[in-house]
């Protein structure tokens, strides 16, 4: 015997009270985790996803959309700008890096993403296996796009239209797989990478294609239309591909016969600080453009998600708090059962401070259960969640991480557990033994 | 083994006890009689050192209680007191067992499961070392409150109108057993009483 164990024995005695303390004090404290996990994983992946990327130019429209989609993959692009006004715009002199993006088709869910090699450098990615795609309809893999589709260097499938399932099938033409990414936890990993070329080919001679690439595809194009295309094509674009190339440093001058290509957006990294102010204003000038910054739209799109997570995050401490209160109504209750139990321990010569310290533990360990309960909950809300909904897991999140920031909570809910108890226990220190034992 | 001197203790204004001298000596027993209200619980508590005497002196095995702070006191009783209540006031959240060994815990002694055998055994009550203590009968219950203050061997036994809940036999089982206990271990026992069963069976009395 012990006063651990004794007080201990008192929770124990009952079980209802006990119980109830320690649910509703775990789900307080699960709520609070998983926010704090969900939270920090998410910074976590915005931020890697954007650290190196300093402007991102597009179509008018929504800013955040345009981050969003042009960065994270997440959502729809704003629409198309003229390859002549990207061009121009790579050649401004603030500009460090620009990379090119084309998107608007998909496999399996799994965005195809015209591109130049520079935006694998972004990410400082590297190749599991084949080659980076070099000529058009050659494809590069992410890692968890092979790993999903089991696809491996040497495969070929069909290009989807738009970016959900149960689009138009490019059944015209088939990409290769030329090679895998190694996992890098950024957006590559759920990425199609392809050469600019291949996306412009997949959607060249389709009359009916307008901007934003939400069109209805003729499944019959005549066989000769292709091969005149090949034909005619072929040569020119590779031609082209090495003028265009957004990494070399040529004269602004757009090639015959690309006047009137698109693409999505593109990734801009700055020369000098000066062009944080400069940049974005010369970029909105131009009609057609818009220029969006992803540190400032990620930082407006979470005060935005912040007013709601804080709404969230204040209920849960409502609800520590309140089993707190439960808490100590109970062991305060609890001291009038028991003022004999504890008179008749001090004539066994127990001490104050040893009551003292009794109905202390009683509350601490409440609390420390709760505490580890919700912790324990927390991360298999997560794990769970994830599981069921995210069975792809593209978001990358886990439950089987740990934060500094949650020993944090454990100790406060010791903390709290002692805040919980020190009155009733200052009642067990008090204890009038002779009066007490006097009455019965 | 107990000399009380020049005693005095009152409630506010009203005097309830005053005593010149009383002196107990080692091994024997001696009741405290009176009606409700006379203050022999009182002088009980003031022996057990619950409550101090407004002055006088209180000498235990050589040490003037009055004189002890209070976590002093705490660790005299722990080593040389014995205490027995009215009612059995046993742990209810404990079992049997679990009161015990609570006692050598909060004694300072160490676990000795065997003693608490032995201590059980000779009250009669061994079969109900595992009970729950609601699963017992009052007669049962005082005879284990009775092991509690037994259980490290005091000197000294205090008790407070020990038979005044229990019918005859087990009155007469009772004051048997404490009797036994404390000519066992040569300590020195008050009862408190108001009980006439128990009056013939004590040589030594102070009534109130």
């Amino acid at each position: 015997m012990n006063l651990l164990k004794l007080s201990w024995t008192y929770l124990k005695h009952k079980p209802l009270n006990t119980g109830l303390n320690i649910i509703m004090l775990s789900f307080g404290i699960a709520i609070i985790v998983v926010l704090m996990l969900l939270g920090s994983q998410l910074e976590e992946k915005l931020t890697k996803n954007a650290e190196n990327v300093d402007l991102v130019v597009g179509a008018k429209g929504s800013p955040v959309q345009l981050i969003l989609s042009s960065i994270f993959h997440i959502d729809y692009p704003t629409g198309n700008i003229p390859l002549a006004e990207a061009y121009k715009i790579s050649k401004i002199p603030f500009v460090k890096k620009a990379i090119p993006l084309s998107l608007g088709d998909s496999y399996a869910t799994y965005r195809i993403v015209g591109t130049e090699h520079s935006y694998v450098q972004l990410y400082n990615a590297e190749l599991r296996e084949g080659k980076l795609w070099e000529d058009k309809y050659q494809v590069t893999l992410g890692s968890v796009v092979a790993e999903k589709l089991g696809y491996k260097t040497g495969d070929k499938f069909y290009g989807q239209h738009g970016m959900a399932q149960g689009g138009h099938f490019h059944e015209e033409d088939a990409y290769h797989v030329v090679g895998v990414l190694e996992k890098s936890n950024t957006v590559l990993d759920q990425l199609i990478l392809t050469g600019l070329e291949s996306i412009w080919g997949m959607h060249e001679f389709h009359p009916e294609e307008n901007r934003n690439g939400n069109v209805a595809h003729q499944d019959d194009d005549p066989e000769e239309d292709h091969h005149e295309y090949d034909h005619r094509d072929e040569e020119k674009l590779s031609h082209i591909t090495k003028v265009v190339s957004f990494g070399d440093s040529a004269p602004v001058k757009i090639p015959e016969g690309l006047e009137g290509k698109e693409i999505t957006a593109i990734l801009i990294q700055y020369a000098s600080p000066m062009a944080i102010i400069q940049m974005p204003r010369l970029v909105n000038s131009k009609s057609a453009l818009q220029a969006a910054s992803p540190a400032f739209e990620i930082t407006r799109l979470f005060s935005l998600l912040g007013v709601g997570l804080d709404a969230i995050k204040g209920f849960a401490w409502l609800i520590i708090l309140i089993s707190c209160l439960s808490i100590f109504i109970a062991l305060y209750n609890s001291l009038k059962e028991r003022k004999y139990d504890l008179a008749i321990m001090r004539s066994m010569g127990a001490t104050r401070a040893k009551l003292f310290l009794h109905i202390l533990l009683e509350g601490m360990i409440l609390t420390t259960l709760g505490g580890v309960a919700g912790f324990l909950m927390g991360h298999g809300i997560i794990e769970i969640f994830i599981r069921l909904m995210d069975t792809k897991n593209e978001s990358g999140i886990t439950g089987r991480v740990f934060l500094e920031e949650e020993l944090w909570i454990l100790l406060l809910c010791v903390g709290a557990g002692l805040l919980s108890s020190i009155i009733p226990a200052i009642g067990a220190y008090k204890t009038d033994i002779s009066k007490i034992l006097a009455e019965g | 083994m107990i000399l009380i001197k020049d005693l005095r203790f009152a409630y506010g204004e009203n005097p309830v006890l005053n005593i010149e001298e009383l002196r107990v000596e080692q091994g024997y027993n001696y009741l405290f009689l009176g009606n409700s209200g006379s203050g022999k619980t009182t002088l009980l508590h003031i022996l057990a050192g619950l409550i101090k005497p407004d002055s006088g002196k209180v000498i235990l095995a050589g040490t003037d209680i009055t004189q002890l702070k209070t976590h002093q006191m705490d660790q005299f009783r722990a080593n040389h007191m014995g205490l027995i209540f009215q009612k059995s006031h046993l742990i209810s959240a404990l079992t049997v067992l679990e009161n015990l060994l609570l006692a050598q815990y909060l004694g300072g002694i160490k676990k000795d499961v065997k003693r608490i055998d032995e201590v059980l055994a000779d009250l009669n009550v061994w079969h109900r070392k595992k009970a729950k203590v609601y699963e017992l009968s009052q007669g049962e219950a005082q005879r284990i409150s009775i092991a509690r203050a037994m259980l490290n061997k005091p000197k000294i036994i205090l008790a407070d109108e020990p038979t005044s809940s229990l019918d005859d036999t087990n009155c007469e089982k009772v004051i048997e057993m404490l009797q036994k206990q404390a000519s066992q271990y040569n300590a020195t026992m008050v009862i408190t009483t108001h009980d006439h069963r128990i009056k013939l069976r004590f040589e030594n009395s102070l009534t109130l």
